[in-house]
Order: structure tokens, then sequence, then C-alpha cells
């Protein structure tokens, strides 16, 4: 009877024991994301892409890269809030559309200024379907401090970035919020647009040498 | 009668005290608009959620608990303060940034890394008695070292070697000043606060920023205007190895007044929590 019992006990423990390991799935959100970390960072050091004339394939991958790890969907829903409830399905697929847009602009821009930075991960935060990964970025003469969330769907996708205490989602939420207070829906999705275009054309920064030299060129 | 009649004008005046110096108070005993789609049963079947389990700096959070610094700082000042968000922002690229550039062009990077340790290291003191109001003795005896070790070895504050040895414990960071200090003794930010030149900030921080500079020695130069003028050169310097970080993040906002006002009064806020 007691053998039974001990029995019993042993299996419903390694039962107990076994649940939540299928639970993460294959990969846990840190694997995940040091996985997609060290993409990035495997075509940022790649020589083939050194000539310049390869650029835009460099851009290409690692727009790919970044769109298989960061999941659009949530981190747009998120930058708007309760709104969201309120943008019929084309204006969300519009404002996805166009915030993704935007992000890998100005973020590809600041990727491109790698410089061997190394990427210490501190930190794995699990509950449920959503994690926090602390990471610290480390240059030469700084340490940056980079933090994550993410969240489980098919597999593990980063929705927020926290930089120095900044979180992108939040930051985002503060300027729709003023946008979405007094305008619509698609008002805020034509400034995104603007933004983007603003970007494309060299817009953002009104005394940019090259710009310059390039109005003349043309002229 | 009458006395009950006094007793509710005193309530009221005080409610009215009350959330003049707490506005929290008067947005709880508001019921918020939102509050109906919050009990919307169909909010689960939208697949939308906004929930954090953790905060920014990834504390868990409790049932509720929702703590925003950015909730807690009114701008009621904003139309002042965009103003003065726009003036800096074309100072910046009309003044300060080609001042910079051209200065950057006639001096290499390595010199400018050593004014701007020299700097730094002259900012001891601030670090130091910050550290020490915050009760972070470690960090200041490390803060103590460093310039000891920079000063001397580090030829004047030069070189910034210190920096490359790593303390025998793990050591909160000594960047302190008196806007943090009074941050973490539980000073609210107050208001949001936009100055000419200085940029974003607060009550509280004006109040830290005034006070630290007593602990600056560039602040005991006589005559007044070579003070200024050290300040002045100091910051161009700064920005010479900093330039395009104003574009970087200004570049991806779609309204800049309110991401600079987000990022300033978050990174802030975890600066205080360190």
């Amino acid at each position: 009877m007691t053998r039974l019992a001990t029995f019993f006990f042993l299996l419903l423990f390694s039962v107990l024991c076994a649940l939540p390991a299928p639970a993460q799935g294959p990969q846990g959100p840190q694997a995940t994301l040091k996985q997609g970390v060290d993409k990035l960072i495997a075509i940022l050091d790649d020589p083939v892409y050194k000539d310049k004339s390869r650029d835009t394939e460099k851009v290409e991958k690692l727009r790919q890269t970044i769109s298989e790890y960061f999941d659009f969907q949530e981190l747009s829903m998120r930058a708007v809030g309760k709104p969201w409830l309120k943008f019929t399905d084309k204006q969300k697929d519009d404002l996805v559309d166009a915030f993704s847009d935007l992000l890998e602009k100005t973020y590809l821009g600041r990727i491109g200024k790698y410089d061997k930075e190394k990427v210490e991960y501190l930190q794995e935060l699990i509950e449920g379907d959503k994690a926090f990964i602390k990471t610290m970025i480390v240059a030469k003469d700084k340490q940056i401090s980079v933090d994550y969330r993410m969240v489980k769907k098919d597999r593990w996708m980063v929705y927020d970035v926290i930089g120095e205490g900044v979180s992108l989602v939040k930051n985002y939420r503060t300027q729709f919020a003023g946008i979405l207070h007094s305008g619509t829906p698609d008002v805020l999705i034509q400034r995104i647009r603007d933004k983007v275009k603003d970007i494309d054309e060299g817009r953002a920064d009104p005394t940019k040498d090259d710009i310059f030299e390039a109005k003349k060129e043309s002229s | 009668m009458k006395t009950t009649e006094g007793y509710l004008a005193a309530a009221v005046a005080l409610f009215l005290l009350l959330s003049l110096f707490f506005p929290g108070l008067a947005r709880a005993a508001d019921p918020s608009p939102d509050q109906g789609l919050e009990n919307c049963p169909t909010l689960a079947q939208l697949g939308f959620e906004e929930k954090e389990i953790w905060d920014d700096s990834g504390k868990r959070l409790g049932k509720g608990e929702a703590d925003d610094v950015l909730a807690r700082t009114p701008d009621p000042l904003e139309g002042w303060n965009r103003f003065w968000f726009q003036f800096n922002d074309k100072l910046y690229f009309y003044l300060f940034k080609p001042v910079a550039k051209g200065y950057s062009y006639v001096l290499p990077e390595k010199p400018r890394t050593w004014v701007q340790n020299f700097f730094h290291n002259l900012l001891f003191p601030v670090r130091l008695v910050n550290c020490i109001l915050q009760g972070k003795l470690r960090s200041a005896g490390a803060e103590t070292s460093k310039f000891i070790a920079n000063t001397t070895f580090g030829a004047c504050g030069l070189s910034d070697f210190a920096n490359h040895l790593e303390p025998t414990a793990p050591t909160p960071t000594g960047e302190e000043d008196l806007g943090q200090t009074l941050g973490v003794w539980g000073f609210g930010n107050g208001v949001y606060l936009v100055w000419p030149i200085i940029g974003p900030s607060s009550i509280r921080d004006s109040v830290g920023f005034v006070g630290d500079r007593f602990l600056d020695p560039v602040t005991y130069v006589t005559p007044w205007y070579n003070s200024v003028a050290i300040t002045a050169y100091s910051k161009i310097n700064k920005l010479s190895l900093e330039l395009g970080q104003y574009e970087d993040l200004k570049e991806g906002a779609i309204d800049p007044y309110a991401a600079f006002r987000d990022a300033y009064l978050r990174n802030r806020e975890k600066k205080i929590r360190e």
C-alpha cells in the first residue's frame, strides 16, 4: 500500500515537474532574443557588406531579421492603448504598417552605428506568456541598460524595448495620446506617414550638410 | 445649522487645497471616461490587453498598481514649455551644433575626451556630497578613489583611467546630483519645466540644479563672465562628443516635445531608483 502511494506520489511529482517545460516551448524568451541579436550582429559584422554598394541588401536583411523577432502588431496596440478599441480593422492595419515602417527606418539608422559593443544578458523573468529580459550593452567607455518585454504567441516575440529606463511603447503612447485626444485615428496615421516621408527625404535635420550639397549638385 | 455649513465649507476648502498639492486626489474623485471600457466583457474577445506584469525596471507590479511618473508629473505650463523647446531646438541646429562641429574639426577626438574627463573630474564634489546624502557610502568611496587616482596619476583628471578599474565589489553608480537626492528623499517632480538653453527639467530638478552649482568649482571663478565662458566651453566640448544623439532621439518622434518630456521624466526616474 505504501509502495503504491509512493509510486503515485512520484508519478504526480514527475508530471508536475514536467509540466512547465513544454509550456515554455522549444526555446525560452532569452534564448530567442539572444538568437535574434546574434543574427543582427552577424549581419553587421559580415565583411561581405563592407562594400557600400551592397548597403540596400544589408538593410533589407536587417529589416527581415527584425521582423522575425519583433511583434509590431502587439507593439502598435500597446502604444495606442485603449483608443485601439475604437479603430476600425483597416485603421489598425494602416497604423501597424506605418508605425513599423517608422520604427524600422529610425532603428536601422541607429543599429548602423554598431561598433563591436557586447551584449550581456543579466536576468530573465517569465510569467505565463510574458517575459522581461534585462540586458546591458557594454561599449568602450559606458554601459547602457536595455531591457526587453516579450510575449509568447507561436513563439516568443519582442514587443517593447526599454533603453535607460525609457520604454519605447510608453514613449509613443505619450505622443499618440496627445494626437488622439484632439484628432481621429486617421490624423494619427497620416502624421506617422508624414514623418516617414520626412526621414526618407532627409528633412529630419534642417542643417544636414549632405542634403545641402545634394541640392546644390542637382540644381 | 450654521456649524454644519461651516464644517462643509471647511471640508470643501481643505479638499481644494489638498487637490492643489496632490493632483492625484482630484483625478481619483473624478471617474475617468475610460472606466466603462475596463468593465467591458468584450475586451478579452478583442484580444486587447495592455496591463504589464513588470514595471520598466523589471519590478513585479501588484494588482491594480500602476505607478507612472508621467501621470504624477503634470504639465500645466505646456504652452510655455513648448515655446522654449522649439527655441532650444533652433538654438541647437543653428548655433550650438555648427559651433561644436567647427570645434571638432579643429581639435581631434582624443584631446576633446581629455577636456571632458577634466570637467567631469572637477564635478567630483557634486557626486560625493549627493552620494553621501543618499546614503550610498560605497559609491561615495568609489568616487573618491577615482577622483584621487585620476587627479594624481591621471594628470589632473585629463585621463579617466580609473574608469576601467573594476571595484572589488559591485558598486552602484556614483553619478548623482541634488535632483536625484531630493527624489530619493521622496520629493516629487512638481511640474515639468523646459528652460531656455538648459532644456528639460522639473521644479525638483531645477532646485537641485541650482543647489549643485554651489558645489561646482567653476561657479567660484571670478569675474563672473569667465565662469560663464568656462561653463559654455565645457558644454560645447561635451556636445562635440555627442553630436547626432539629439537628432537620433528626435528623428523617430511624431511629437518631439511629448517624446522628450516622456524620455526625460522616465530616465530621471530610473536614475533615482538606482
